[in-house]
């Protein structure tokens, strides 16, 4: 009730203000995102591991930082980021053979999950026999713990995720400076 | 202005900033000073090739020795090193590929000259005290297929231990930690396999 009355005493002005300034946030990130998408030279710069294939060097909500750079060669021993066409979750998976071919300067890549008794083979399907460098979004560079975690917790419970957000927008719109 | 919710946000906010400072020195300070294995020696013993049964393709299998030290790779910021052995062999000239080939959107021309790189060996290290790797006869853990129809003809090839050192935050370093001296060659197929 009480912040129902602070709005009113707002007025429509300052409440435009406050909605102005939420979504320049809101694009500000998007527009940090997209920049270091750009500088990495990846559709996503930063993902969340969401599967145990990787541990115990990586874990569920482990954040992980990639690069694709068109000049640097996939290497054995590299972990990549990949998605397969008919399949759309990435996955992060360690790379055991790497065919490179002069000729039409692409690459054929077997990778690994860590953790996993078998390589990737069946995962690929009857069809692709290997990674080519366009299924590859990107090469694990860095890595941060725990962090992306809250991104899971989100996804699982999605009412939890519209409170958070309804919550922060009703937050933004009330306060004042 | 000094609210609870402006008091606990500022707090947050803060102490946030705070952590991801000192994460981001400790991944800088780990990486600048960044420790490196000593040369270990690695010596592939034997290779055995075979002809896969109902299949044009071949497959090896080596025994190697393995005498390293990557004890030296624990800092306060490892969290695991990934010790692989990789084996470097480059196409037959004249060989024709079939079984990685890919389908129809595969460009690869014949008489190519591709280089490959195939894990044959791998540990995953946890533990400082495991850090020392001594391998006697150790036998190769995937097999190793020729990408072209036949390892014979393929010129001479090497093998390599690698590490990946990953840390608790920050970025994943990779590294030698000794090669083969001797040049190796593939030998002719035996016939059947297994």
């Amino acid at each position: 009730m009480d912040s129902l009355k602070q709005l009113r005493k707002m007025g429509v002005r300052q409440i435009l203000l406050q909605a102005l300034t939420f979504g320049s946030v809101l694009a500000s990130g998007l527009m940090m995102w997209k920049a270091l998408g750009l500088v990495c030279n990846t559709e996503s710069p930063i993902v969340v591991v969401l599967s145990g294939s990787m541990e115990p060097a990586f874990k569920r909500g482990d954040l992980l930082f990639l690069t694709n750079f068109p000049n640097e060669k996939f290497e054995v021993g590299d972990i990549t980021v990949y998605k397969l066409p008919h399949q759309g979750i990435p996955i992060v998976h360690r790379v055991i053979e790497a065919h490179d071919d002069s000729t039409v300067l692409d690459q054929f890549l077997l990778t690994k999950g860590d953790n996993n008794p078998e390589d990737d083979k069946s995962l690929y399907g009857s069809r692709m026999k290997g990674l080519k460098r366009s299924n590859v979004i990107g090469r694990v560079k860095g890595f941060l713990p725990y962090v992306g975690y809250v991104t899971i917790v989100l996804n699982d419970f999605p009412q939890l995720k519209y409170a958070l957000l309804g919550g922060l927008g009703l937050l933004a719109l009330i306060q004042k400076e | 202005m000094h609210s609870t919710y402006n008091r606990i946000s500022t707090i947050l906010s803060h102490a946030s900033t705070a952590l991801m400072v000192l994460l981001g020195l400790v991944a800088a300070t780990s990486y600048l000073t960044l420790p490196s294995a000593e040369p270990g020696t690695v010596d592939v013993k034997t290779v055995q090739v075979y002809q896969e049964r109902y299949r044009p393709n071949e497959v090896a299998w080596v025994r190697f020795d393995l005498d390293a030290d990557l004890r030296s790779l624990w800092t306060w910021n490892t969290k695991q090193v990934f010790a692989y052995l990789v084996v470097d062999y480059h196409d037959a000239p004249n060989s024709t590929l079939s079984a990685n080939e890919p389908g129809a959107d595969g460009a690869i021309v014949e008489g190519r000259k591709a280089e490959n790189s195939i894990v044959a060996w791998d540990r995953i290290i946890r533990r400082q005290r495991d850090g020392r790797l001594r391998i006697e006869g150790g036998r190769n853990k995937y097999p190793l297929k020729a990408v072209g129809k036949k390892f014979f003809g393929a010129e001479p090839f090497r093998a390599r231990l690698m590490y990946n050192v990953q840390p608790w935050v920050g970025l994943l370093t990779y590294g030698e930690a000794g090669a083969t001296k001797n040049v190796l060659e593939w030998p002719k197929a035996q016939s059947a396999m297994q």
